[in-house]
């Protein structure tokens, strides 16, 4: 069902009325709780009237759903990034709690990090963060995994290509 | 040709970079530099030689100068974040991958006779999963009538055969009102199920309780059978504890297990330490007690509408501080 408009916006008009319910049952079915499905289905909107692809529309719901996976799994990730900070953070006795905004910038920050690291085994992105985050020496890394500093040496060398080129590429 | 002064603010070095990749050979000699002066262990050798090739060509500069932004970068985030809480946040989202990429195989769209093992979680999941987040009480109506009542942080799961009705209490509180139907209802917990096709009755499965599920009948009976196969039946206005390997004498119905469905709390001389482990799963964030106070007794009924006025409202019947940050995260200490 392709959508033949007179103008841009009865267009989107039309995509919205017809499909916005729908697609925010559709998030709310894999938030699994909460009350984000209706921000999150505005942002796919936003998404899909930025793109200009309106007239293009032949699936409309096939479309709206692959725009709706990518902003519920960012949704979905940065969600586990902040809740796992908080319980870190409140395990620590002086720690301050950051502001809701504060908050925010930092849980953006962990997510381009994580970004980054996506992909590594879990041994060199932990070796990679306590070289970087922690500022830990090789000798201390090695005795920290419980291996030798050559295997932390190669550790470096694959996070480091790693990260540049997911950085850079 | 250096690169101006990387920027330390949080997203600084983290925004897309400018000046695209540096060749391959040239960024393996890079990075093998570059590890050698993280290690620690550099000598004022490697210093020397490495600096030489940082000079040698406008390239291996430039190759440089980007692995050091991102390690700088990496360093503001330790600084504006913590390294600890930082890396345990990444740790998360790891792990955090798999599952995401069931919901990119769409899993949650398959009715859930199909899910089978699916889900890279680390306890397999029985079928379609209801989760309610902090603060949130639901209702969840099965299309056999069946009305399960959930609890705020209640994780359950439901799978319906063609003769077997299971719901798995992963998490938290559920009252049921069983709909009618000819097959068996199931509530499964870690400790073993209950097993009732009318009435009404709620169960309780709280990790922070430890390995012991509570049923309590408000109305019918039911048949609680642990996992080791000591079963009894309970009436209304009983309830009782069952462990994986034995069930605990039935005691009468008590209000504090079924105040939620009222958005109540309800403490009866309950260690503050407890209490507030309680009250933590109807909000966001997080509320630790000094141990010094932890043994405290509350005693009242408290509604769950406002979880900030009943913390409060505690100096007020306690000698202790309750101390806020950002709504997040509350501290209770001694006065």
């Amino acid at each position: 069902m392709s959508i033949s408009t007179s103008s841009p916006h009865a267009g989107f008009d039309h995509l919205y009325t017809t499909h916005h319910s729908w697609l925010q049952s559709w998030i709310w079915r894999r938030l699994g709780h909460g009350n984000d499905a209706p921000d999150l289905a505005h942002d796919v909107f936003l998404r899909v009237l930025d793109s200009c692809r309106l007239s293009e529309l032949r699936e409309p719901r096939a479309y709206l759903t692959t725009v709706a996976h990518g902003v519920v799994v960012n949704h979905l990730r940065r969600r586990d990034i902040e809740r796992a900070y908080l319980d870190a953070l409140a395990a620590q006795p002086e720690a301050c709690a950051p502001s809701a905004e504060t908050l925010a910038i930092l849980v953006e920050t962990l997510a381009a990090v994580a970004h980054l690291l996506d992909g590594l085994p879990a041994r060199v992105r932990e070796a990679f963060l306590l070289s970087q985050l922690d500022g830990l020496t090789y000798a201390q890394i090695a005795a920290r995994l419980d291996t030798t500093v050559n295997m932390v040496q190669k550790y470096m060398v694959r996070a480091l290509h790693h990260c540049y080129l997911a950085h850079h590429a | 040709m250096l690169d101006t002064a990387p920027d330390l603010s949080p997203l600084g070095p983290l925004r897309p970079a400018s000046g695209g990749a540096v060749a391959p050979a040239v960024l393996r000699r890079a990075v093998h530099w570059f590890a050698l002066m993280q290690s620690g262990a550099a000598s004022a050798a490697d210093d020397a030689a490495c600096l030489a090739w940082r000079q040698a060509d406008a390239e291996h500069d430039r190759a440089w100068q980007q692995l050091q932004a991102m390690s700088l970068g990496l360093r503001g985030t330790a600084d504006s974040c913590g390294a600890g809480p930082a890396r345990a946040a990444l740790a998360a989202d790891a792990r955090g991958r798999q599952r995401r990429r069931v919901l990119r195989a769409g899993a949650w769209l398959l009715p859930a006779a199909c899910l089978g093992t699916l889900v890279g979680a680390a306890q397999d999941s029985i079928g379609q999963r209801y989760t309610t987040g902090a603060g949130e009480r639901a209702d969840l109506d099965l299309p056999d009538g069946t009305r399960i009542r959930r609890n705020s942080r209640t994780d359950i799961e439901v799978a319906y055969t063609h003769d077997l009705r299971r719901v798995r209490l992963r998490e938290g509180d559920i009252a049921v009102r069983p709909g009618t139907d000819a097959r068996p209802l199931h509530i499964e917990t870690a400790e073993g199920r209950i097993e009732a096709d009318t009435g009404r009755f709620f169960v309780r499965r709280v990790a922070d309780a430890g390995a012991v599920s509570t049923v309590g009948v408000m109305e019918g009976a039911v048949r609680v059978v642990c996992a080791h196969g000591e079963s009894a039946t309970l009436g209304t206005g009983q309830q009782c504890s069952f462990a994986r390997h034995a069930l605990a004498s039935p005691t009468a119905l008590q209000t504090d297990g079924v105040a939620w469905l009222h958005d109540l709390l309800i403490a009866s001389r309950r260690p503050l330490g407890d209490f507030l482990a309680e009250l933590s799963r109807h909000r966001h964030g997080w509320i630790t007690c000094d141990p010094a106070v932890a043994s405290l007794r509350v005693t009242g009924s408290f509604p769950l509408t406002n979880t900030d006025r009943i913390l409060a409202a505690l100096p007020d019947a306690l000698p202790v501080k309750v101390t806020v940050h950002a709504r997040l995260w509350v501290r209770v200490t001694a006065a």
